[in-house]
């Protein structure tokens, strides 16, 4: 769902940065003012949770993977504003270090998976469990896995809204598409099926899977969100509404995502333009984005719907909005039924399950040792030659990601290093600079152009130092697996209409094949999104993380988050060295191969319930370690940074190449 | 830097005390019973006792980070509560004069990098930044660590992440010293270096508390041991010498095994 730079005009992406801003505000607020300064270990625990949820790959049939998000886990265990901080952290994380989701597109990412997605599911979780439910009731869980299934799916619908307007709203004279080519008749229904069948489902058992446990093995972590938010249900919450009116309300919800999203006074005229700020990041190109949407809009509204031939994408996204709807409400109440079933089954029988291994082990220290302890195991042999082997597990790839995560880390530490040009260029500069050029490479419609800028950053990853063939395959590695599987279908005429360059012959008499159009979109958008990557990889190689957080703090980013921040990139490490022991320890006691997909699935919702209460704990001690020395919820910091000539030169040498680029892209035509 | 002593306030009194102080975790699990302890300045305090017999509540309680259910903990001649701590003037005096270092180094080495970890309990007590520039500078030099100051510490080893943690609380020049199981997952060497500068900073005028049940390091890094037993009590109190000496308090308290009928002892204690 992580939505990467180049899929969105920078005017869609400037609202919803509007819109998130207003959200983090107040996320920040009541986050500080709740229970003070121990939160803020707990929230940064809780970015670090959701980061390593997202890479925890769980296998599905047809081959490929799915992940969780966590945004409802995190919502139910800590409150969904604190869901709010530590996914939008998790996100940075990935979009800043990892090149995982754009940097401009980080507003709508956190709208999605940061926002809608726990707001949603703890409000659906809110309806199903009422506070006076016993801690381990089982509806708990339940309640949870409803909400995370539901949260993700309407974040994913957002997201299948927010591709598909793109080709409506910006778009050539000649019906070129200039961002992401689908329509909504066609996103919706892509991204609703994958996750109503596969995503939504694993964010749901995963969710269901750590509440469970930590119901058996660790309760205080339950009670945090109560504690920590008593005044929430009377703030946000419906007070005693059914089931079923939370449903309805989502629906509606669901159904007026769209609008929110086009209305034009929408996310803008709900925080001051003065709080907004937005000349300073180079975001002039708004109002007219604005002025674009809007008449986009009036049009669609008055010149009615035309359903006989399709022209219209709204016919279709309301169509697939309503099956939508149908299929979600049709899976919860299967959901139900099975899940009630069978936990009707399981407490009709003894609880054998829960070995109390403490009990077990801790009590009898002067006991004889087992006489088959002291004997050998007959029939295991420690060379493997009994039963047969298979390779790594999908939690063992999983894990391969978790040490590439390290990896990368630590060569982005060694190539920051080096002494190149923009090695020398001050962060806070470089940010800026990289978010103007962004933004320019966006605005960009001519082909040629964005070749050029393209070749420019190849050009200062060797004046960097960087190497080279390392940096354009770290590029050109993630275009063809997304963006071109993404991208190709939308040459075909079925997708962009227009003049047929390449027929395929026809299809009931119409002429079927490439179009200009739709080859024209597909480039443009494979090279702005090679470029706007480029870019990304450019700062990242060549900022050592710390300085990068440091110029999030001197630019605009509040300390509070900064702090959270540092933290939850600092404890992603610890925690990941957890997952790993874990899996090990795992292994050691293994007999035979993980030839059982379902086991290792287990493995993931216990291990993730496990990390949780880890990963607690930890933070418990930290706020501590923080107490002990003197910190009382304000959080400061040393300023170390000056200006230089060679920063100057640089910020001066970037406005014109901007000026230059849009100039070009001018004269080339639009 | 002058590491001077500097014990204002309790009128040649002990620096801390506790009068019957007890704690449960969750209101249920007790961690201390009724202990009572006066540690006086420049004094090296070893609490000793098995796992889980209340040693490390007990310096979070002296560090002022959890408070006693009963009884009344006094600091410097002043009572530390909850609500003495909200006072700002008060925690910065408090926070400033205890240092703590924690057992869990992870836990105590929370920011992005080292320089950063060492300024972050400077900055707190309000020193400028150029004054805390120039302590960090100093105590990166006087832990020799100064190589690890723009690093992350994810990329530090155990022996240099206790060294940032010891750096992180020297900095801020604590009167009296609080270490958690100080040489615990140590190499040796490092182990050596700790105890060394233990001794060092005792003998510039810290009071040094801490826990341990490594029984082994008492007669250099302990004037005085306090031995609890496995019911959260305090089982006896004396100088290093007699509690070694004595046998059958060490295997009540479960810190040494008890023999077998027999077997001659593995360790001369």
């Amino acid at each position: 769902m992580h939505i990467p730079d180049g899929y969105l005009s920078p005017s869609t992406c400037a609202v919803f940065y509007g819109a998130s801003v207003p959200v983090w505000v107040t996320a920040g607020r009541r986050v500080k003012k709740v229970v003070k300064s121990r939160y803020v270990p707990l929230v940064a625990i809780g970015a670090a949770y959701s980061f390593l949820v997202m890479m925890f790959n769980v296998p599905i049939p047809d081959g490929t993977t799915a992940h969780a998000v966590g945004a409802v886990l995190i919502a139910v265990l800590l409150g969904p504003w604190a869901a709010v901080i530590a996914v939008s952290i998790a996100l940075l994380i990935q979009a800043l270090f990892f090149g995982d989701g754009g940097v401009l597109a980080y507003g709508a990412n956190v709208f999605n998976m940061a926002v809608v997605m726990p707001f949603v599911g703890y409000g659906v979780y809110r309806a199903l469990v009422h506070r006076n439910h016993a801690l381990t009731s089982p509806r708990r869980p339940l309640g949870a896995a409803v909400g995370a299934y539901v949260g993700l799916n309407v974040a994913a619908l957002c997201t299948a809204v927010e591709f598909g307007l793109q080709p409506e709203l910006f778009h050539t004279a000649n019906g070129t598409p200039l961002y992401a080519p689908f329509h909504l008749s066609q996103t919706i229904p892509a991204m609703a099926f994958a996750h109503l069948v596969v995503a939504g489902v694993v964010e749901a058992v995963l969710t269901a899977g750590v509440i469970t446990y930590l119901q058996k093995a660790n309760r205080p972590v339950l009670q945090i969100n109560q504690e920590m938010t008593p005044d929430w249900e009377i703030e946000a919450a419906p007070r005693r509404l059914g089931w079923r009116w939370a449903l309805i309300g989502l629906g509606v919800m669901a159904g007026l995502t769209p609008l929110g999203l086009i209305a034009p006074g929408g996310a803008f005229g709900e925080s001051a333009p003065a709080d907004l700020d937005l000349g300073r990041y180079h975001l002039d190109a708004v109002p007219s984005g604005l002025r674009h949407y809007a008449g986009f809009w009036h049009n669609a509204l008055f010149n009615g719907y035309d359903f006989s031939k399709d022209k219209h994408p709204a016919v279709g996204y309301l169509v697939s909005a309503v099956v939508g709807m149908l299929v979600i409400a049709l899976v919860v109440a299967v959901v139900f039924k099975l899940v009630g079933r069978a936990l009707r089954r399981r407490e009709s029988e003894p609880a054998a399950t829960v070995v109390d291994v403490r009990a077990r082990s801790g009590a009898r220290p002067s006991s004889a040792t087992p006489r088959w302890l002291l004997e050998a195991e007959v029939g295991l042999c420690p060379c493997g030659c009994i039963g047969k082997r298979r390779k790594g597990s999908f939690v063992e790839k999983t894990l391969n990601g978790g040490a590439g995560v390290l990896r990368q880390a630590m060569f982005s530490d060694d190539t920051a290093a080096r002494p190149g040009l923009l090695q020398r260029i001050d962060p806070r500069v470089k940010l800026a600079s990289l978010l103007g050029l962004l933004i320019t490479a966006a605005l960009v419609r001519n082909i040629p152009v964005l070749v050029a800028m393209y070749a420019a950053t190849l050009g200062l990853a060797a004046a960097s130092r960087l190497p080279v063939g390392f940096f354009v395959r770290r590029v050109w590695l993630f275009i063809p697996i997304f963006t071109g599987v993404v991208v190709l279908p939308a040459t075909f005429s079925f997708v962009t209409h227009g003049h047929i360059v390449v027929p395929l012959g026809s299809w009931f008499g119409h002429r079927v094949g490439l179009t200009s159009q739709g080859l024209h979109s597909a480039g443009l958008m494979v090279i702005r999104v090679a470029t706007s990557i480029s870019l990304v990889v450019l700062l990242t190689l060549t900022t050592p993380w710390t300085k990068l957080l440091a110029a999030l703090r001197s630019l605009f980013v509040p300390r509070m988050f900064i702090l959270v921040l540092g933290m939850a990139y600092r404890y992603l490490f610890h925690l990941l060295g957890s997952v790993t022991d874990m899996y090990t320890a795992r292994k050691a006691r293994m007999v035979g191969a993980e030839t059982d997909v379902a086991s290792g699935r287990a493995f993931v919702a216990a291990g993730a319930g496990a990390l949780f209460g880890k990963a607690q704990a930890l933070s418990e001690e930290v706020h501590m370690a923080m107490v002990a020395r003197g910190y009382t919820g304000d959080v400061r910091g040393l300023s170390r940074f000056r200006l230089r000539a060679v920063d100057g030169a640089w910020s001066l040498a970037c406005l014109l190449a901007a000026v230059l680029v849009i100039g070009g892209d001018h004269a080339l035509g639009r | 830097m002058h590491w001077g002593a500097d014990c204002h306030g309790t009128g040649g009194g002990p620096l801390l005390a506790l009068h019957g102080v007890s704690y449960r975790y969750l209101d249920r699990f007790p961690a201390l019973d009724d202990v009572s302890l006066a540690v006086h300045p420049q004094e090296k305090v070893a609490l000793l006792g098995a796992n889980g017999s209340g040693k490390s509540t007990l310096l979070k309680v002296l560090d002022g980070l959890v408070f006693p259910d009963d009884g009344v903990y006094e600091a410097f001649g002043a009572k530390v509560t909850e609500a003495n701590l909200e006072d700002e003037q008060f925690n910065r005096g408090f926070r400033s004069r205890i240092g703590f270092v924690f057992q869990n180094s992870d836990a105590q080495v929370f920011s992005p990098t080292v320089r950063e970890e060492i300024a972050f309990g400077p900055l707190n007590m309000g020193l400028t930044p150029a004054e805390v520039e120039a302590r960090v500078a100093d105590t990166l030099e006087m832990l020799d660590i100064a190589d690890l100051a723009d690093r992350a510490p994810y990329q530090l080893s155990g022996g240099q992440k206790k060294r940032v943690a010891i750096a992180s609380v020297l900095v801020m020049n604590p009167e009296v010293l609080l270490f958690d199981e100080p040489t615990a997952a140590l190499d040796p060497r490092t182990a050596e270096w700790l105890m060394d500068l233990i001794v060092d900073l005792n003998r510039a005028g810290k009071t040094i508390v801490l826990a341990t049940h490594d029984l082994d390091i008492l007669d250099v890094l302990a004037d005085r041991c306090v031995v609890f037993s496995e019911d959260h009590r305090i089982a006896a109190e004396g100088s290093p010498g007699d509690v070694l000496a004595d046998r059958a308090l060490l295997e009540s308290v479960n810190l040494v095994a008890r023999r077998r009928a027999g077997e001659r002892p593995c360790r001369a204690l």
